[in-house]
């Protein structure tokens, strides 16, 4: 019997395909896929956010320690006070509470944070003016806590931190540790147009309902646009303002008959 | 977080770009070195024809490990996540298969055996298991190499295979 072996054609054990076509294949296509997975996620957690119990808040915000030093809380009782009769007309749930920290820093800011705690800045307070415009920072911040944006926020902003470690093999006890801190530090949270717009609308609804009337209110955003300048960066940075804010605000007090003009009150 | 990422696309550059690099020439030798060596056939079958006259046998191995480049790798990662064909490492065996096919043929050359028969093939992968460390793949080839008492075609005893090391 005679043996030989005949001349194989080349390449039939292989793909024909080149290997820079398949990695543009299946890098687009496994990118585009967790794009579309994370987006999912952090809209799911972004709605579901809002059904986690207000107690449960507060006990989550109580681990997480915020990001600025806070002046005796003492001096922030006439500001609880104002939270507290803005909140009355404000129709907030009933096991929600909220908290007011004054912090000394001279960057005029406030923000709302995790468990109904807003943070104050004396900044703010040397530059309202009046307790009218305080008050609409305030009942804008409160607004924000009773639609949950706070929780809100951090959850999505987690839950897409989390996605990304996880796809990137990332995850580590450290790498979530430090997700974490930077969630607990707040510096993360903001919040979309639509949340800042609907803050404002109940914010105004409330200054209106305090005080008969909106004015040191309205022009206090008006005054901080002409204003905008370094001392702003960081109420702006967590407050986007925009012309068409302050016109929906206009828009909303003609449309509520709610006088622009009346006696101001000055500042606790 | 933006250091990781050029880290990894010097990687998976230098990967691509040798990896190929070497495959094509690794290719190129292949098919030389297996024309020369085809007149050594490699026989799969267990069983020698009964009117087949064989003066000696023995063992002859042939040896290849060879390294998965950090492109193939990352390739192959992705389709884990599809399925499909892992065409990246298609090649990475071919090639391995071959080599060691070759290596096989090449010790039965050399101690001037005419063929090999019952043929057998091993592949094992080096790393196995170790998380995200580069693997090799490993393949051995063995057979029998018979001696055969009718002389064969021409050119094919002890001496005739010197040249082969450097193919025209």
């Amino acid at each position: 019997m005679d043996y030989s072996n005949p001349d194989l054609p080349e390449g039939i054990n292989v793909s024909k395909r080149h290997p820079l076509a398949e990695l543009a294949i299946l890098l687009g296509g496994s990118l585009a896929l967790l794009l579309i997975v994370i987006l999912l996620l952090s809209l799911m957690s972004r709605t579901l956010a809002s059904w986690i119990p207000f107690p449960v808040e507060q006990r989550l915000a109580e681990q997480v320690s915020l990001p600025v030093a806070l002046a005796d809380d003492a001096d922030a009782r006439p500001y609880q006070q104002l939270a507290d009769r803005l909140a009355r007309h404000m129709d907030l749930p009933a096991d929600m509470s909220i908290t007011v920290h004054l912090s000394p820093s001279e960057v005029p800011n406030a923000f709302a944070t995790l468990g109904g705690q807003i943070i104050l800045h004396q900044g703010l307070i040397d530059r309202v003016g009046s307790e009218n415009g305080l008050a609409l920072v305030m009942a804008h911040e409160i607004a924000h806590i009773r639609e949950r944006h706070p929780i809100s926020s951090m959850s999505q902003t987690l839950v897409i931190g989390l996605g990304l470690m996880t796809v990137t093999g990332m995850a580590s006890d450290r790498m979530l540790q430090q997700l974490i801190g930077m969630v607990g530090g707040l510096t993360l949270l903001g919040y979309s147009r639509e949340q800042e717009r609907a803050a404002d609308k109940l914010a105004l609804a409330a200054v209106a309902a305090e005080y008969g009337h909106i004015a040191g209110a309205g022009s206090f955003f008006q005054k901080m646009l002409d204003e905008h300048g370094e001392q702003w960066l960081e109420f702006t940075s967590t407050h986007p303002l925009t012309q068409g804010r302050i016109e929906a605000l206009e828009q909303q007090a003609r449309e509520q008959g709610w006088p622009l003009e009346g006696e101001l009150t000055a500042l606790p | 977080m933006s250091i990781e990422l050029i880290i990894f696309l010097v990687l998976l550059v230098t990967g691509y770009l040798f990896g190929s690099w070497n495959e094509s020439r690794h290719y190129r030798s292949l098919q030389l070195r297996e024309r020369v060596l085809n007149r050594i056939p490699a026989i799969a079958s267990k069983r020698v024809p009964d009117d087949m006259q064989i003066t000696r046998s023995r063992m002859v191995t042939g040896n290849v490990v060879i390294s998965v480049d950090y492109f193939k790798q990352f390739i192959a990662g992705l389709r884990n996540l599809v399925g499909g064909r892992v065409s990246s490492y298609e090649s990475l065996i071919d090639r391995a298969r071959r080599e060691a096919v070759l290596r096989m043929k090449d010790e039965a050359r050399r101690a001037g055996a005419q063929m090999v028969f019952n043929i057998k093939m091993e592949t094992s992968s080096i790393y196995k298991g170790r998380g995200n460390q580069i693997g090799s793949v490993e393949v051995l080839a063995w057979g029998t190499a018979l001696w055969l008492d009718q002389p064969q075609t021409e050119g094919n005893d002890q001496n005739g295979g010197n040249s082969l090391r450097q193919p025209a």
